[in-house]
């Protein structure tokens, strides 16, 4: 199954947010969009789950657009998805394993104790095997988007996407959260979309890119190809965030300096 | 331009009250949700409906007392007068309009923290139609909660009535009786009933409304929860003057 948005435009009032966005991700890859604040990579996002309705286009699931989806439809296809929020988006009144465990006792028949144990098996993965008791006031923001990660992924769907997965977390935490996305993606075969204007975030785990600048697809590439990409506000992009840098010393092989491997080596 | 967005509001709210029946979620969900809100809204009310309705029937003696005794009237008339007011009015209606204050403020700041914290998109993503699941149970607790918390209201009242005409010695609690029964009929009762009925859908309705469309953060939360409480007063008022002039 794949994604494909064609000639979105998304407007609010008088402000024209997406401009006829089209782009095509790919199957089992991470798929990032990047931008700048207030680019509507955000919007595109929202576009693309269905929390938010285009004017003009369509965003296809192998072929069938959703928003001309009737409701039962939306409904099953929606279970396919998982979405983890910007500030994780956890049920406040319900402790870290009843967060996790809601889409199971939504969606399935499952007993108690095979919900638990899914429960348990999907924070294992995250790592958070002994949080479950805990209430999201009680955990750290990193450990707020791994739960978010574990409820996303617990119906196993076959899409995950992410909303700034890193804002607001400390370098070394937001690259725990990138290495499991990275992770997840390849053992569960998934196909991820992320977005995000950490630059650092893309050329650790970013696979297929695209640049979204005020609402214009503005340039699309691989991770590879970032470092000699052309289109000047993508050059400014990169040299404000501030990993110039890596360019002008290791203009080859860059993406390998990043720290990769294990989550728990570097914990 | 007030009349447009006026307009827009009630059409949204309607179209809210539609939602709430479509695409529904299993019936256990509603259950468990269910509770949770009467626990939440019925429990939690009690004890402020517990010292307004004593005072309020307290107050209504004395002053019932101020203006009716002279030597003509019989003491029972203070209770024939305190308990119709208590029954046909300021149970239901004093009741709902604090409760308008907590119940509301706190459904509208409930559900706004989730829009804006994104948990409800949270459940729009997993394919739960949030609306229903959100705020139905809260809009069936308070059809439960108002008339049961109303009766408790009422019987306050008397009794606070009977405490402070006895303790001022202003009518004995015989007499309070005595004139309590004289006018009382049936309809009196269904009436409060009614009335306890349609402020708790209303109430719940328009703070659930009011919060479930915030947008922005924690500012709007709060303008929001304001919102709900000042229309929620407006409405139930204007709710109490159509039912009176309707039903007595």
């Amino acid at each position: 199954m794949s994604i494909v948005v064609e000639g979105l435009h998304k407007t609010f009032g008088s402000h024209h947010v997406l401009k006829g966005i089209d782009f095509a991700f790919e199957t089992g890859k991470i798929n990032m969009i990047i931008g700048a604040s207030g680019s509507g990579k955000t919007v595109l996002l929202k576009c693309m789950v269905g929390l938010l309705t285009p004017e003009e286009g369509r965003v296809s699931f192998d072929g069938i657009d959703i928003h001309r989806l009737p409701y039962r439809q939306m409904r099953e296809l929606r279970k396919q998805i998982g979405m983890l929020f910007q500030g994780g988006a956890l049920f406040d009144s319900q402790t870290v394993a009843e967060n996790v465990a809601f889409p199971l006792r939504m969606f399935t028949q499952l007993k108690e104790r095979e919900i638990r144990d899914r429960v348990q098996l999907s924070l294992e993965r995250v790592n958070l095997p002994k949080a479950g008791a805990l209430y999201p006031g009680e955990i750290s923001g990193g450990m707020k988007k791994r739960v978010g990660i574990a409820r996303a992924l617990v119906l196993g769907p076959r899409y995950l996407f992410c909303d700034e997965p890193n804002s607001g977390l400390d370098p070394e935490t937001a690259e725990v959260i990138d290495q499991l996305i990275r992770r997840l993606t390849d053992e569960l075969g998934i196909t991820t979309v992320v977005v995000s204007h950490d630059m650092k975030s893309v050329l650790s785990i970013g696979d297929h890119i695209l640049f979204v600048f005020q609402g214009h697809r503005q340039w699309v590439g691989t991770r590879e190809e970032v470092s000699s990409a052309e289109d000047p506000y993508l050059q400014k992009f990169i040299e404000i965030s501030g990993v110039i840098d890596v360019f002008a010393s290791k203009p080859s092989g860059y993406n390998r300096s990043l720290p990769t491997g294990p989550i728990e080596r570097r914990r | 331009m007030v009349i447009v967005t006026a307009l827009t509001h009630i059409g949204r709210y309607f179209l809210m009250l539609a939602r709430l029946f479509t695409g529904m979620e299993k019936l256990r969900v509603y259950w468990m949700a269910w509770m949770r809100e009467i626990i939440s809204m019925g429990i939690g009310s009690l004890l402020i409906v517990l010292i307004i309705s004593l005072f309020v029937g307290m107050v209504s003696t004395i002053q019932t007392a101020y203006q009716l005794l002279t030597a003509f009237i019989p003491k029972s008339a203070i209770g024939s007068v305190v308990s119709a007011t208590a029954i046909l009015e300021f149970a239901s209606t004093v009741t709902s309009l604090v409760l308008a204050g907590k119940i509301g403020s706190n459904i509208a700041s409930e559900l706004g923290t989730m829009r804006v914290s994104e948990q409800i998109d949270a459940l729009d993503v997993m394919g739960i139609n949030s609306m229903s699941y959100l705020v139905l149970p809260k809009i069936l607790a308070a059809l439960v909660c108002f008339p049961i918390l109303t009766i408790v209201a009422a019987f306050l009242m008397h009794v606070g009535g009977i405490v402070a005409g006895d303790a001022l010695g202003l009518v004995t609690p015989a007499q309070f009786a005595v004139g309590a029964r004289s006018n009382f009929t049936d309809f009196q009762f269904t009436f409060m009933l009614i009335k306890a009925v349609s402020y708790g859908f209303i109430i719940a309705s328009i703070s659930s409304y009011y919060g479930y469309h915030v947008r922005g953060g924690a500012l709007e939360v709060g303008v929001a929860s304001t919102n709900a409480v000042v229309y929620s007063c407006i409405t139930v008022l204007f709710a109490d003057y159509l039912l009176a002039q309707l039903l007595l």
